[in-house]
């Protein structure tokens, strides 16, 4: 579903991602953990090509992002095609990123409307239900700024749902939160996971990534250093950086 | 006091002159209001864009119209322009031209502030969930420029009007041109120059009580 293979990306002569590779299933929940700075958040940005990279590929069902071969050679895409692929790639960040002149609705159903061609009637049908299951129907033509952090944070989970992408990004997307709002939202996602959606999680919560979690992988100065499952990872992690790096968060 | 004895009797006799001087006013301000905000939204656009073609004009135009006098620019184009390109205008033409200029200058500053200050997650949403440039742009970010862009668009319009009383120096006939030549008949200066006075402050006043309303409501 999603193949990553040899990422490189630098900020100018500082290296961010030193060669990554990666696999990610149909239906499989890759948690991505590891030190700030380690490069876990530019993977997630490369991967839906908001940031462009240096070498490497990243094919997403099968499709090239962001770039396509020309005479042996990547180059950057055409923007229709890059807009087309950010399409089938939804993403949440940390920061909410709701749209705050719209209602909730309304930033339901901006993209599935203007990116999908869906008739608003269609588009407000997905939305009511995605609302309704994650129990804001009620809030459906309330403002951003009306909600709680969680609710903004599960809105904007359902926003990318509502495009009904192949798979899924979380970029920390509990790191803003009050303590007492993490729950609600990582219990939607354990509830995304369960019915078998493709995901990328990258997160320090560590009991949630031991619960969803098909596989980890520990990722430090921009390679992944190990991967497994939770219990390998988690429990019996190999590596010395690894084993430094839970001995801090636990 | 000097003792002067004001009578307002030649103000009455000649308020048709005044009136056709305000509608020229009107006429030169809404014009060049206009022609600054299409203007502004493209230079400020402009100015954002990464590709040189685009942001280098645009830079251009508003410095030179940010930092040249209004009554310079004015001149320059009333009595430069014909010589160097063989254009013919008349005095208003020029005069809206001229002014719709300096307030595109302006216009694409708080533009260009007003894109700046959405924050940048914003256009990662709208891109992460495949909107293209132009969409973003429309749907998301313009939207979120525009309420800050308000109050600054407001103090805008009111220095262009007050701009609009220069292009009687190229004899646009507009109020301050009637103004001074209904006292250059009747030598009632204080008169007519206070009646004046109070036409611009009259128009002005309700655009800067609303601007102070705005301006309190942003918490500015």
């Amino acid at each position: 579903m999603v193949v990553v293979e040899g990422l490189h990306k630098s900020y100018g002569s500082t290296p961010v991602l030193r060669g990554v590779d990666l696999r990610v299933a149909a239906q499989e929940v890759l948690v991505v953990v590891g030190p700030s700075g380690s490069g876990k958040s530019t993977l997630l940005r490369c991967i839906n090509f908001l940031e462009d990279y240096d070498a490497g590929r990243i094919l997403v069902n099968g499709h090239l992002v962001g770039k396509r071969e020309v005479d042996g050679r990547l180059v950057r895409d055409t923007e229709a095609n890059i807009n087309r692929a950010r399409a089938e790639i939804g993403m949440v960040f940390q920061g909410f990123y709701l749209f705050p002149h719209r209602t909730v609705l309304q930033n339901v159903i901006l993209a599935p409307m203007r990116v999908r061609g869906l008739s608003r009637p269609e588009a407000e049908a997905v939305a009511e239900g995605l609302l309704r299951r994650i129990g804001l129907l009620d809030k459906a033509s309330a403002y951003p700024e009306q909600l709680s952090g969680g609710q903004q944070q599960r809105v904007a989970i359902v926003r990318a749902l509502a495009m009904k992408p192949a798979v899924m990004l979380f970029d920390e997307v509990t790191s803003a939160l009050d303590p007492r709002l993490v729950g609600e939202v990582l219990d939607l996602m354990r509830e995304l996971a369960r019915e078998g959606r493709t995901m990328i999680v990258v997160t320090h919560e560590m009991g949630f990534a031991r619960d969803v979690a098909d596989r980890i992988a520990f990722m430090d100065h921009g390679v992944v250093v190990e991967e497994g499952t939770a219990a390998q990872v988690l429990d019996a992690p190999r590596d010395p950086r690894t084993r430094a790096f839970l001995g801090e968060v636990t | 006091m000097s003792g002067y004895t004001i009578d307002l009797t030649g103000v009455w006799s000649r308020r048709d002159m005044l009136l056709t001087g305000l509608l020229v006013t009107a006429e030169l301000w809404i014009l060049a209001l206009a022609l600054g905000l299409i203007g502004g939204l493209i230079v400020g656009l402009g100015r954002l864009s990464r590709r040189r073609v685009l942001a280098w004009p645009s830079s251009c135009v508003i410095e030179v119209f940010r930092g040249t006098p209004p009554l310079v620019q004015l001149f320059w184009f009333y009595y430069c322009l014909p010589l160097l390109f063989d254009v013919r205008m008349s005095a208003l033409t020029t005069a809206i031209l001229s002014l719709g200029l300096f307030s595109t200058a302006y216009v694409g500053e708080i533009v260009r502030g007003g894109i700046q200050a959405v924050h940048k997650g914003q256009t990662q949403a709208a891109r992460a969930l495949g909107l293209s440039k132009l969409q973003t742009l429309r749907e998301v970010v313009l939207p979120q420029a525009v309420r800050r862009m308000w109050p600054p668009l407001m103090s805008q319009a009111v220095d262009v009007l007050k701009a609009t009383a220069l292009a009687s120096s190229i004899t646009v006939p507009e109020l301050m041109y009637q103004t001074y030549r209904a006292t250059s008949q009747t030598f009632r200066f204080v008169e007519f120059y206070t009646v004046s006075a109070l036409i611009y402050f009259a128009i002005c006043l309700p655009l800067v009580s609303r601007l102070r309303r705005l301006e309190w409501r942003s918490g500015a």
